[in-house]
């Protein structure tokens, strides 16, 4: 008999390099591709626009997809708005809110939004800007010196005067999960709103909106073996009445409620492998091997930025002392093996680890203990080549 | 392997890595994505550059190629330097750079490029 072949492995390259980035993109799965590849095969029409049986087959598709989003994260389909890319998602929350606090909060009082130390770019600049054009005070949550939120000061942030409280899922630098639902517990007490960047954690966790009781959860499909160019932005119907959609035009009168943040042409292809890529994701990275990682770089006396083990994902960051990030990022990818360095686009918390920078390993689940010691490897010897004059 | 010992030697042990108190162009600059940060100190006299040096941070291709550039620029004319790019530096340092490390390694020279000739 022969053995299955592993469903990400349809790229000559992930045979033979060890992909170590996942948090910047993962592969997509190959049940993924022949959902999108069957899709385009049975001919399309534009949905939402016509009567005919195209129309009416990307209508359904839509629809479908939707659903099958809606599952994934726990909340109602109506609840669901395709979006390119999380970085859509997180411009249409900054630019398109609408101040709900109008009869509140006292007109001589300064209001605030609340962020993060471990925001990304693309929450961080949005958010900046609007705060910066409307006159609002923008507050970050520190993080502590073990990575994690300090909640302590984040209950101080947060007050009467707080729109909307906005923090990662997961940290793309350090890899420390958030804690979401004591942070939407704080915004509600005060009847702010919670919007929740979940890039990195949708590969990485079960997702329940419910759960983390957030107002707005944001993601890309790229990042969890769906094709890049979709995204999914989730709002809650008290958010919907504060929302403007960001763009303007065909569609957004449609029937679907969602269709006010969805004018021009939907990316249907790129939908129904989103939808997939819901339905497949059920396995995440082995924590076990991120220990290994863990005890491997500490012995090497390199410096590590992760979190205790209760709040840590499948993100590593760490530094060689003296050695440039993108040098052994560099040398690593000499070596067929892929890893990330930098800023990482999320600069206010890569600094606070590195003021060059750090080097990060991200894992899923087809990553196993061969492609740490290959890492290992290769990074020893990298190491070897600078610290060797 | 030779281009690669260049690199490391020019990155680890920078020529010319000193502030200069006769420089009548002194700029800075930064690359966002990473934090390789310059600041260069330039003579510039006749429309010559006379003489370059830097300090600052980054990683090896930036140090290289600006350690590099301050052997090599001094004597060049303002109008020619104006008009170097990527390909320059990779003739410099004898190697190809990848796209993600342009701005590493052309940060220098577009530090200088900002200011000469003004």
């Amino acid at each position: 008999m022969t053995p299955a072949k592993p469903s990400l492995k349809h790229s000559l390259y992930y045979d033979f390099m060890i992909y170590l980035d996942f948090a910047a993109t993962a592969p997509i799965d190959t049940r993924v591709l022949d959902v999108m590849v069957a899709f385009e095969r049975g001919g399309r029409g534009n949905p939402a626009r016509g009567l005919h049986a195209l129309a009416t087959r990307s209508d359904q598709a839509v629809a479908a997809s939707r659903e099958m989003v809606a599952r994934f994260l726990d909340v109602r389909a109506d609840e669901v708005v395709f979006v390119k890319s999380a970085t859509e998602a997180a411009n249409l929350l900054a630019c398109g809110y609408q101040d709900h606090k109008t009869d509140e909060v006292s007109a001589t009082a300064r209001k605030n939004i609340v962020l993060t130390a471990f925001d990304h770019h693309a929450t961080l600049l949005p958010w900046t800007a609007r705060a910066e054009r409307e006159g609002w005070e923008l507050r970050i949550i520190p993080t502590k010196d073990d990575w994690t939120l300090d909640l302590e000061v984040a209950r101080q942030l947060i007050d009467q005067n707080t729109l909307l409280v906005s923090a990662p899922h997961i940290s793309n630098v350090t890899g420390t999960i958030l804690p979401i639902r004591a942070l939407a517990d704080l915004a509600h007490g005060v009847g702010a709103f919670c919007f929740v960047d979940g890039a990195q954690s949708v590969s990485n966790l079960p997702i329940s909106c419910a759960e983390l009781g957030c107002d707005a959860f944001f993601f890309s499909g790229h990042k969890m073996y769906g094709p890049m160019g979709i995204g999914v932005l989730m709002i809650r119907s008290a958010v919907r009445s504060h929302l403007r959609p960001l763009l303007l035009g065909g569609g957004m009168f449609a029937q679907h409620p969602s269709g006010l943040y969805e004018a021009g042409t939907l990316n249907v292809t790129g939908i129904v492998g989103l939808a997939e890529a819901c339905r497949v994701v059920k396995k995440y990275y082995d924590p076990d091997l991120i220990v290994l990682l863990v005890q491997e770089l500490l012995s090497r006396q390199l410096e590590i930025f992760v979190p205790p083990v209760e709040v840590r994902s499948s993100i590593v960051s760490f530094a060689v002392p003296g050695v440039h990030a993108h040098d052994i990022a560099q040398g690593l990818a000499e070596n067929d093996i892929a890893v990330r360095a930098g800023y990482h686009c999320a600069e206010p918390v890569a600094r606070q680890c590195r003021v060059d920078g750090t080097v990060r390993v991200s894992m899923s689940h087809t990553t196993a203990s061969s492609h740490i010691r290959g890492f290992l490897s290769a990074l020893d010897a990298v190491i070897a080549l600078w610290k060797t004059s | 392997m030779e281009n690669i010992l260049m690199l490391k030697e020019h990155s680890l042990r920078p020529r010319n890595f000193c502030e200069d108190a006769n420089a009548n162009i002194v700029h800075s600059g930064r690359n966002p994505m990473c934090g390789d940060a310059l600041t260069i100190y330039a003579r510039v006299e006749d429309g010559v550059v006379a003489h370059l040096s830097f300090t600052g941070v980054g990683c090896a291709v930036c140090m290289a190629s600006m350690s590099r550039l301050t052997e090599i620029i001094p004597g060049c004319r303002v109008n020619d330097v104006r008009g170097w790019g990527v390909a320059n530096i990779e003739d410099i340092l004898g190697m190809t750079i990848t796209p993600l490390r342009v701005p590493c390694a052309v940060l220098g020279l577009r530090i200088l490029q900002e200011k000469i000739g003004e």
